[in-house]
């Protein structure tokens, strides 16, 4: 005779939520030690929490690695509001705080660079160190009808076109997972509302942050700027945009995906440089 | 350790309900043939800790990009 047993779920991980957040639910991972210092992700326009890929197993022994849903990305709340940068700002921090987060190492790609910069700003003393990977708001050029266009009109071809847009010519074997990745995300109604209102909204993924750039003075904590040479999406902006002093390393052959294309230069970088 | 990265990863797929092909030392982790995501990578990473006692990446993150070199990793770190 056999008894079956029931068999622990082998998801160690998974999605967390936050509710009663002021827009509604946030998603959320963590992983990794939860005595150690936290390390916080924030992807970018499109994305979600997933897609950091290697980032977070590589620092499981080390830290606290908690990845954010964004407003109007993957688990978390549909709502973004007028989806500016300054709601960003506010829902980030309140996140943070009911995680029991008063200061952390904040990764940010893209959109999410942009957020963490003004989160540095608006917050110093929460931020231990700023990594930014392609990261918006510094001014300069940002194919944004590009991903205005798809929006509009979300297709298998459309979808291939702007996944080979996204990437660098070292990276076609992604193309096919990443196209079918971004018909997916813009296939759901409610969804296409919120990521209008976040293109919609200059101050958020568009223009730079501040007339004349970021107040790069005004940042404190240790900064590092990862970008791919073959950007078309967002380009790496003029010196002069940048943070001065700050580590800048350019990635061959990667589009502005970086921490996707190319994670085995892209982990080994942003964990060299935390404290 | 490579026996153990396979049935780990057979787990993890059977509680999604995914069906895949044979997973060998050559198969690719992400982007390839297996139907997982980062979060699925996340927890077998953990889970073969959690298993091993070993942590291959607590003196700095090394890439893998198949189920062998993951393996050896943690075969590496005993």
């Amino acid at each position: 005779m056999s008894v079956a047993v029931a068999r622990p779920p082998s998801r160690k991980i998974d999605f967390r939520y936050l509710h009663g957040q002021p827009r509604g639910p946030v998603c959320y991972l963590e992983l990794g030690k939860p005595d150690a210092p936290p390390l916080v992700f924030l992807h970018g326009f499109g994305g979600d929490l997933l897609t950091w890929h290697y980032c977070l197993v590589g620092f499981v022994s080390r830290f606290r690695v908690i990845a954010l849903d964004l407003p109007g990305h993957g688990r978390s709340t549909l709502d973004v509001g007028a989806g500016t940068l300054a709601e960003m700002v506010a829902w980030t921090g309140s996140a943070l705080t009911a995680l029991g987060i008063d200061g952390a190492d904040l990764v940010g790609h893209s959109m999410g660079g942009k957020i963490a910069i003004a989160f540095a700003l608006a917050h110093p003393g929460r931020v231990r160190s700023l990594q930014l990977i392609a990261p918006a708001g510094l001014g300069g050029p940002f194919d944004l009808p590009l991903l205005a266009r798809f929006l509009d009109c979300a297709t298998p071809e459309t979808a291939l076109d702007l996944a080979s847009r996204l990437v660098g010519s070292a990276s076609s074997a992604l193309l096919g997972t990443l196209a079918k990745s971004l018909l997916t995300g813009a296939d759901r109604g409610p969804r296409q509302a919120a990521f209008a209102t976040l293109l919609g909204d200059a101050t958020t993924i568009g223009s730079g942050i501040g007339e004349h750039g970021v107040p790069w003075d005004r940042i404190a904590c240790p900064v590092q700027v990862i970008w791919g040479e073959e950007d078309t999406i967002l380009p790496l902006p003029e010196p002069s945009r940048l943070s001065p002093g700050a580590p800048l390393t350019l990635l061959p052959g990667v589009g502005h995906l970086p921490q996707i294309e190319s994670p085995g230069r892209v982990v080994p970088l942003l964990d060299r440089f935390l404290p | 350790m490579i026996e153990r990265v396979v049935a780990e990863l057979q787990r993890i797929l059977a509680d999604k309900g995914e069906t895949h092909g044979p997973i060998t030392a050559g198969s690719l982790l992400l982007d390839g043939e297996l139907p997982i995501d980062s979060l699925d990578l996340a927890t077998l990473v953990v889970a073969l800790e959690e298993q091993t006692g070993r942590e291959p990446f607590k003196a700095g993150f090394r890439m893998f990009t198949t189920v062998g070199e993951l393996a050896t990793l943690f075969d590496e770190a005993a």
